[in-house]
């Protein structure tokens, strides 16, 4: 490959000596003096590192064939996705097995069970209250399984509203990362789900907001018009 | 010819130079390491900066702003008294006072500053920041990230060889989240996003609005005098609640019947919505950067706002770990920034050390939407340079005309990762001319450069004429070379104290301000000390000055320590 060469060392899997290599390289073309430079040798330095990504996945998806446990763990699994019925499994092990984990998917699937009780707002306060999705990581596993939960709902009930959809995009924030949604759930899913009615969130980054000093002034102007339409009507 | 480094930040702001292989900091004329970002005029129409006008907040509201730098970028125009001011001009009076003092303090004259500015700043805000180093006789060397300046102290301090760090830069107004790696002298940023309006400001507003409530106040029946000492002394609460775990105010305003009591549990419960609006950005930075947050080495806290616990907690929980801040969060940008200017200068002792940084949002274009025929969703949005690209980057793209005899061709630039530009930010627009053809036919290459600054380059070319077009983008926030000369012109004709009368000045604000937040004898106390020391400032014996200002320091020293003025 040409970007072994442009770096200077071997073709090689030890990302530290391709780090190494390129940390090397920039001390001659820093992105300060030569940009052009630096975005070459930037390149390959990525290119290398892609590779070396390549080789190591294959090698240990090989690895987890090979072993026993992995294997066992991997039946374990299979189980669990065939009793949910669920399609993807990309999740960690661990989040499989976190105690929290379970007495979370229970109350999803309570709260999931039709879409009547889905749109209940006081069947989610739980969400609220669990300490464990404060976690980063969890929080975005399960804010990724109720997507996909919510998305089987709707798809089977496609003539009800979610209006809770609201609700749980306020607490799992799916209108600030709609793009990321789109990417794993595809973009016509996510629209299906999220609809036009919260399109994300434009940020008025330009205007000056008025001080709330002029703002009582309209409400009160507001409320002078209607006490006058109710004395009307009256 | 030194390069001086400044942090501007939207509550502080700071100086700093390389010196003798490490960052040294530049006291302010008050012996300070922190200047307030607060400019007013006083009644003779020159212009206070500092300390100073940061006391004249609460006597003087009408004449004195703070937190400006929300509005960089925008056409916001702040009254001072009789005269009105842009973001980008009381920027640059702040900017004047930190180079005033660094020249004092160097001894020699400067004209070349590095100036950080938050990573999720937009090209608007950072024109406009160079632009108040222009106006400040600053010619700013670089524009650098916050974060990243953080992220070169830790560098080349704490961190292992090899590692991987996140760092949460959350200041008076902005937040920012970078994931930074660190390996055999190169600092490299992975992925870096922000929220540009969310910083320890509004947590002051929730306390605020909190205080108001639980003692049925009307917020909007106060006076702006009334307003002010209310946001002081809760200010100064929010503060003290770092390291106590319950305050009490006893009398902020008069109609306050009893002790107000706030502990941390409160301010946490109420704050939790800004608080949580932490989770979006960190949630985005990891995903761009391909790592989980096991992955992570370290997280690192920059920003005075990370010292409230209930941040920390946060964080902890969401990292199932402690984070750390071993270095001053208020000056570790600044001493970061020092660090930029030092490479700017090729110190030599920082020969090693490379930066690369990030472009933290998607840049693009608008692109006519086929699919859209009842008109409701708008143009497409077309990227150009994709978010967390490497910069400087440069990128070109060729787009061509959308139907028969088209002869004009309009080219939106935009930033966002929305799939519509309906949805994504407005930088700027420009038309290209283009002979007639079929559809399809003319082509133009449009190419988008990125540069270590973060500010956009846009040009385009007709490949059929050759012709060029370029644009450099003019928003609401960046002003033609007229409205530069006008707007520096208006500011040379401003007065400004001479730097020797501050001390005494910034004792008569500190005076003026115990008188408004003081009742009773008190009061009549503060009130005959204060016409006393002006008396003696009057007769302008020199000896006379030095002996009062001592003796009306300590006075109010005396005052503040018994707490008689909350």
């Amino acid at each position: 490959m040409n970007c072994w060469k442009a770096l200077g060392i071997a073709p090689t899997s030890d990302k530290f000596a391709i780090k190494k290599a390129y940390a090397a390289k920039l001390k001659h073309h820093k992105p300060d003096e030569d940009p052009d430079g630096f975005t070459i040798v930037h390149r390959h330095y990525k290119q290398a590192l892609k590779g070396c990504d390549d080789t190591q996945n294959n090698r240990t998806y090989k690895e987890e064939n090979i072993h026993p446990v992995n294997q066992l763990i991997h039946e374990v699994l299979n189980i669990k996705t065939k009793v949910k019925k669920k399609t993807e499994n990309k999740l960690h092990i661990s989040l499989y097995f976190k105690p929290e984990w379970l007495i979370l998917n229970a109350q999803i699937s309570q709260a999931l069970a039709s879409p009547q009780t889905a749109n209940k707002k006081y069947g989610w306060n739980f969400l609220e209250k669990s300490e464990a999705l404060l976690d980063l990581e969890f929080r975005v596993f399960v804010s990724n399984y109720v997507f996909e939960a919510l998305l089987a709902l709707k798809n089977k009930h496609p003539r009800k509203k979610f209006t809770i959809i609201r609700t749980l995009d306020i607490f799992f924030r799916w209108s600030d990362k709609r793009d990321i949604l789109e990417q794993r759930f595809g973009y016509a899913n996510t629209q299906h789900l999220l609809g036009k009615h919260i399109a994300k969130k434009k940020i008025k980054q330009f205007t000056w907001h008025r001080p709330s000093a002029y703002q009582s002034i309209w409400k009160s102007f507001c409320y002078f018009l209607s006490m006058i339409a109710l004395k009307l009507t009256i | 010819m030194r390069i001086i480094g400044i942090d501007l930040g939207t509550t502080n702001s700071a100086c700093s130079i390389w010196n003798n292989g490490k960052p040294e900091l530049i006291p302010n004329r008050l012996n300070k390491l922190l200047t307030p970002s607060v400019v007013g005029i006083d009644d003779h129409g020159k212009i206070l900066v500092g300390e100073y006008a940061k006391q004249r907040l609460v006597s003087h509201p009408s004449s004195t702003t703070s937190i400006f730098k929300r509005y960089m970028g925008s056409e916001y125009q702040c009254h001072l008294g009789k005269r009105s001011f842009n973001a980008a001009e009381l920027s640059s009076l702040i900017l004047r006072s930190l180079k005033e003092d660094a020249e004092t303090h160097l001894g020699e004259a400067i004209t070349q500053a590095v100036i950080s500015v938050p990573a999720y700043f937009n090209d608007a805000q950072r024109k406009a920041t160079k632009l108040a180093g222009e106006l400040a006789g600053l010619q700013v060397e670089r524009l650098i990230n916050e974060p990243t300046a953080a992220a070169m102290v830790y560098g080349l301090h704490k961190i292992n060889d090899g590692a991987q760090f996140l760092i949460l830069d959350m200041g008076g107004g902005t937040f920012d989240v970078s994931l930074v790696e660190y390996f055999s002298g190169v600092i490299e940023v992975h992925a870096s996003s922000g929220d540009n309006f969310l910083g320890g400001e509004d947590f002051l507003h929730i306390l605020v609005k909190k205080y108001l409530n639980d003692n049925h106040i009307n917020g909007k029946k106060l006076s702006p005098v009334e307003r002010q000492l209310i946001i002081d002394s809760i200010n100064k609460a929010k503060h003290q609640l770092t390291f106590a775990k319950s305050i009490t105010i006893e009398n902020a305003y008069k109609t306050q019947d009893k002790p107000w009591i706030i502990n941390r549990e409160d301010f946490a419960n109420a704050a939790k919505s800004v608080l949580y609006r932490i989770q979006s950005p960190i949630e985005r930075t990891l995903n761009d950067a391909g790592i989980s947050p096991s992955e992570i080495d370290e997280v690192i806290l920059v920003g005075g706002a990370t010292r409230m616990p209930m941040f920390r907690t946060l964080i902890s929980k969401m990292f199932r770990r402690v984070p750390s801040g071993n270095i001053d969060p208020d000056l570790v940008v600044t001493m970061g920034v020092a660090m930029q200017a030092g490479l700017r200068e090729r110190q030599s002792d920082l020969d090693e050390v490379i930066l690369t940084d990030v472009c933290p949002y998607t840049l693009g274009t608008e692109i006519i939407n086929l699919s859209d025929e009842s008109g409701q969703q708008g143009g497409l949005f077309m990227p150009i340079i994709e978010r967390n690209s490497i910069v400087p980057v440069s990128i070109i793209k060729t787009l061509c005309t959308a139907s028969d005899n088209q002869t004009q061709l309009k080219i939106s630039i935009f930033q966002g990762e929305s799939r519509l530009v309906k949805n994504n930010v407005f930088l700027g627009e420009f038309d290209i001319k283009v002979p007639k053809g079929p559809e399809g036919k003319e082509t133009i290459d449009v190419r988008y450069s990125y540069d270590m600054n973060g500010l956009l380059d846009v040009d385009v070319t007709v490949n059929s004429t050759g012709n060029t077009y370029q644009k450099i983008i003019k928003n609401s926030g960046t002003l033609s070379k007229k409205e530069i000369k006008a707007s520096k012109e208006k500011l040379a004709n401003l007065k400004f104290h001479p730097r020797e009368s501050v001390t005494s000045r910034l004792l008569i604000a500190r005076a003026e301000k115990y008188y408004e937040s003081s009742l009773g004898e008190n009061r009549e106390y503060v009130g005959s000390i204060l016409s006393q020391f002006e008396k003696t400032l009057e007769k302008q014996n020199v000896r006379d000055i030095k002996v009062s200002t001592h003796q009306f320091e300590q006075a109010l020293d005396r005052f503040e320590q018994q707490g008689i003025f909350t």
